[in-house]
Parts: C-alpha cells; structure tokens; sequence
C-alpha cells in the first residue's frame, strides 16, 4: 500500500460508508442464488464427459457406414453365391435335380434339350419360381411390390439366364456333361439375342445387372439354376431347392417371408426340415 | 491480501472441478457485488440481469483465471465491464455521465451545484443512495469499487482501465460530492 492509498485511507473510510450502504434486502434473490449455484455446478458436470461426443460421433458414423455397406452388399450379392455358401442342401439339390434331369432326358438327346422341353412350360408359369400359383414370390414377379432387387429377380434373372448362359459358355470342367451338349443344342432362333445380350445393344440395367451376374455365378451355379427350371413347372420343387431359396431370403433380411416359405415347406415335406434342418424345424 | 488470497484459492479449487469451493466464494461477495452493481445500473431488473451476467463470466473463464491479482480485483474488473456493457446496450448514459472529466470535476467544487443537501430526505441511506445515483458514472464506480469491493486506488485503476492518479481523482471528488450530499449525516 502506497501513501496515496493511505491518503485516500485516511480521509476516506471504507466502514462507515459501506454500512451506510447496505440496507436490508439489497441483496440478491434467493432464485438468483440459486440459478448462479446451478449454473457453476452445471458447468462442471460435463467436463469430464466431453471427449466422448467426438467418440460417439466418429463411432454413430462407422456404424452408418458398416450399415449402408452391408445392405449394398447384399443386394449386390449373387444369387449363386449364397446357394453355395449354404448348409449343403444347395449342393445336394443340385445333384438331386440333376439326376432327375438324366432320367427325364429322352434317350439321344443332349440334356439341354430337356430343358428346351420344359422352357415352354416354365414360361406359362415363370411368374412362380415355384411352380405354385399361391406363391408370394408369384406375386412380387408379377409386380406386386416395389422390390427391385431381391432373390426372387435374382432367381428369375439367373433363370433367363440360363439358355444364352450355357449356349455362350464352354463346359465347366467339374460338371460338363449339362452345359456342353446344351450349347450344341441351343435353338438358332435364341442364339441372336444371346449374342445381342453380349453387347451389341445398348445395355439396360437389368440387362447390366444380367451381365455382371453372368460374370460372377460360376458355372456350377448355373447348372444349379438350371435344374431349377427344369423342375420348376413339371413338380414342385425338393425340399433342398426349397431350402436353398429360403435360405437366401434369410441372407437378404426377409425373415418374415423366409419364416412363411419354412412353414409351406413343412406342409409340403412334413418331418424333412426335423431330419436335415432340426434347427428349423417347427416346435 | 490474506483474503484474497483465499478467495483466489477458492477460485482455483472451483476451476479444478470443486463446486462447494464456489459456493463459497458467493457466499463471501455476492452482497458487495450485488450492491456494486445495483448503484453502478440503478434499476432492480438491470442489477440482476448483470449480477448473473458476471457470475457467468466467472463461471467461465474459471480455467483462465491466474492468481496474477487479487480476486476481487478481477471480479469487480469483470462487474465493472458488464455494468459498462449494460451502458451501452441501454443506451441510457445522459449527457452528465458523458461529459469531460474536467468538467465533472469543476462542478463537484462548486459548492452551489449540489443540490441535494436540501432536497433529499427520509433516511441517510435513502439521502446516499440518491447522491451516488447523480454521480457521474466515472466517480460512483470507483466510489463503489473501494467501498463495497474492497479494491485499492490501484486496483480501482486496472478495473476501471485508468491510471492510479486518475482513480485517485475519481475517487477523491466522489468523497467530496457525497459529503456535501449527506451534510451532518456524512458518516466521516
């Protein structure tokens, strides 16, 4: 304190004047008080919660990428590729319907010709994949729904597909007795638009997506497909056809449906999903 | 400076985090500020609305606060520029409040300009109250931040932006005026 503080001191009481000063209430209300308080301990709160925002933020974002990139992928994927990923009752249909397209082959025919045969029939009914015409799946080919993906375009894709696919490929080398004597025996009137669907057109997207398929399924897939429609309009479909496609509804997220094709399936093989998919099984 | 020493300590301990160290630096000034800022803006609703709006300050600008100064020169410095904002804001300084120091202070030795001796009445408190209202703004902070805050001419100085010797000055003819004002019930 300097001497002109002790001047100032001297001549000029703090005391005295402060108590003149003050008066009663002159202070602040009880809900300013209580305000401030609440303001002072609310500013202290979230101090030590404040590095997570940015956490939670970065991670709601890889999340919405992991979601948005899941679903991409699964409406991209290929149809085959789940048939063959499956529990092995993709694979055994395959055999399966391929057996029986041995035996419903005329003797001298290439197998091919078999399903030139049944190609007619299955274009009658190609709005069932099933071959019933209760089917849901009859329903959304036929436009019912809005879906533009999904297995059932996939399936009814990879069934267009499957004439100009085994006309243009050579025989897979596991399984080549189908699709090499189908190439031979591919009807002249098919063969120009197989070779326009090579891309002499303009490429549409269904047609894009048709070729991007036609690159990704492996010939084994194919065959799988194939047999499919094959079978499709002449009995219902087996049991591991059957399962296959509900399996790859599952892959796609519709459970619901997959759940109502489990339960049609067990009407249609009663005690098949008990033997070879317990875990499936109606309780 | 014991005191405010503590009250910088408190300070301290409110900006690591400890609430009950804030309540208790309110509890010490919120009575001297309020009434700081009460005579410095004069209405009721101003006061509260600038007393809440310098604890906000203190609230937070709690992780820049340095020990450098006594917290009470700190704090008022902060009162003492939200009652300058409120000025602005309001629009209310009157030409008296605006005018040149030079003349605030020749009016405060004329003897004939202080009217309030004979027009005031009722309690001295009232009678003071009333004379700091028609101080000039410069003179009643600086009357107002030595009493009530506690602040030295020094610290009346760097509250206010001014030198020493002009605080001096403030101060000195704020003295004067509100004796005048208060007549026999001058409390020195």
């Amino acid at each position: 304190m300097d001497m002109d503080e002790k001047d100032i001191d001297t001549q000029f009481s703090r005391e005295p004047w402060r108590r003149l000063l003050q008066a009663p209430g002159d202070e602040p209300p009880e809900t300013t008080d209580a305000r401030i308080r609440a303001a002072a301990r609310r500013d202290l709160a979230p101090r030590g919660h404040r590095g997570w925002l940015p956490i939670s933020l970065a991670a709601s974002f890889v999340l919405a990428v992991f979601i948005v990139q899941s679903q991409f992928g699964t409406l991209r994927r290929p149809v085959a590729a789940d048939s063959a990923v499956g529990p092995g009752g993709a694979m055994d249909a395959r055999i399966i319907e391929r057996e029986r397209a041995e035996e419903n082959r005329e003797p001298g025919r290439a197998p091919a010709a078999a399903s030139k045969r049944a190609a007619p029939v299955r274009e009658e009914s190609q709005d069932d994949d099933y071959g019933y015409e209760e089917s849901e799946f009859a329903a959304d080919a036929a436009g019912a729904g809005p879906r533009i993906g999904g297995p059932e375009r996939e399936l009814k894709a990879a069934s267009e597909l499957q004439e100009d696919y085994l006309a243009d490929r050579p025989a897979p080398p596991l399984e080549s007795d189908l699709p090499a004597a189908a190439a031979p025996a591919a009807p002249s009137a098919e063969r120009p638009a197989a070779e326009r669907d090579l891309g002499e057109i303009t490429v549409t997207g269904s047609r894009q997506r048709r070729d991007e398929r036609r690159s990704a399924v492996p010939g084994v897939a194919a065959e799988e497909i194939a047999a499919q429609g094959l079978q499709k309009s002449e009995t219902p479909p087996t049991p591991e056809v059957w399962y296959a496609a509900i399996e790859k509804l599952r892959a796609d997220g519709r459970h619901d449906r997959a759940k109502r094709e489990l339960e049609r399936l067990e009407q249609a093989h009663p005690g098949w999903l008990a033997k070879h998919h317990p875990n499936d099984a109606p309780r | 400076m014991g005191d405010g020493d503590a009250d910088a300590q408190l300070m301290l301990r409110y900006a690591a985090g400890d609430a009950r160290a804030f309540d208790e630096l309110y509890a010490h000034h919120r009575g001297p500020l309020w009434r700081f800022i009460r005579r410095t803006v004069g209405s009721a609703a101003a006061t509260d609305d600038v007393f809440q709006e310098c604890w906000s300050r203190v609230i937070a600008h709690r992780e820049n606060y340095r020990p450098e100064a006594r917290f009470a020169t700190w704090l008022y410095r902060i009162a003492h520029n939200c009652c300058m904002d409120h000025w602005r804001r309001s629009k209310r300084r009157d030409a008296r409040e605006a005018a040149d120091e030079e003349a605030v202070l020749a009016a405060a030795d004329d003897a004939s300009a202080e009217p309030l001796a004979g027009a005031l009445t009722g309690e001295t408190h009232e009678r003071l109250a009333a004379a700091l209202e028609r101080l000039p703004a410069e003179q009643r902070a600086a009357f107002l931040l030595y009493v009530e805050g506690g602040l030295t001419v020094a610290e009346i100085g760097e509250a206010t932006g001014v030198n020493a010797e002009t605080a001096k000055s403030r101060l000195r003819y704020a003295a004067k005026r509100l004796r005048q004002a208060l007549g026999d019930a001058s409390p020195d």
